[in-house]
């Protein structure tokens, strides 16, 4: 299930509190500042900090 | 007649605003350490629908949401509306309060939150504080009643609640299906 987009324009990144975006997939959202990526579960931001995942881990 | 019964667990979330937005890093600090990690923070969202709040604050004022992550039970409203009082009280500049701090709880049917000042429409809980029913879910929206203050019942802050009702109702149901 796709994320809404308006959606996105209203969370921030858990850690730092700055912008996210959406992968091409709107899979995951990213934060670049942070490099972290959140995850998107059935349309559902999985926020946590614990469960993000390094961007340069891959 | 009805059975009583304990009702599900309803998810925490709480508006902050406040003029200098570099406190809002200890202020998150010190929700985080009070009611766990936020499993969604919003971005810097204008608080410009009353000036109400400048002769306390100043102007412009900034807003954000967190919706936090771990689940809390219904009763527990008053004591949550306390610990963000004390919380407040941390973060003053002589007796002004610098951050205004506005706990609610959001459940599948509602979105209810925690207040000091009585109204007609308000619910005693004890302690000096009351439930304020904010919104109601119907029809995959979250509805403003007559009282409801115009910056949740529409734009940003609502549609927050609603991402929010639909990680609280994806958590109850994913802890459900586990054995």
């Amino acid at each position: 299930m796709p994320l809404k987009k308006e959606l996105l324009e209203i969370l921030a990144c858990p850690k730092c509190k700055g912008e996210i975006r959406p992968d091409e997939s709107e899979s995951w959202l990213i934060c670049e500042a942070c490099r972290l990526k959140y995850e998107v579960r059935d349309g559902i931001p999985i926020m946590l900090i614990d469960e993000a995942v390094p961007i340069d881990g891959e | 007649m009805s059975t009583p019964a304990i009702p599900e667990q309803a998810k925490l979330v709480i508006g902050v605003f406040l003029k200098d937005r570099d406190l809002i890093g200890p202020i998150a600090e010190s929700l985080a350490k009070e009611f766990g990690p936020p499993d969604m923070v919003s971005r810097w969202l204008p608080f410009d629908y009353t000036d109400y709040y400048e002769p306390e604050f100043g102007s412009p004022l900034y807003r954000r949401i967190f919706s936090f992550a771990s689940l809390v039970e219904q009763d527990s409203l008053a004591d949550v509306k306390l610990v963000t009082n004390e919380i407040e009280k941390r973060f003053t500049s002589g007796k002004k309060r610098l951050a205004n701090i506005d706990p609610g709880f959001l459940t599948r049917e509602r979105f209810v939150l925690a207040t000091g000042k009585n109204f007609a429409h308000r619910i005693y809980l004890g302690r000096g504080i009351y439930a304020d029913l904010t919104l109601i879910y119907r029809k995959k929206e979250f509805h403003a009643l007559e009282w409801t203050y115009p910056d949740y019942a529409q734009g940003d802050l609502n549609r927050f609640l609603l991402l929010a009702r639909e990680r609280y109702v994806w958590g109850l149901q994913a802890n459900s299906s586990r054995p």
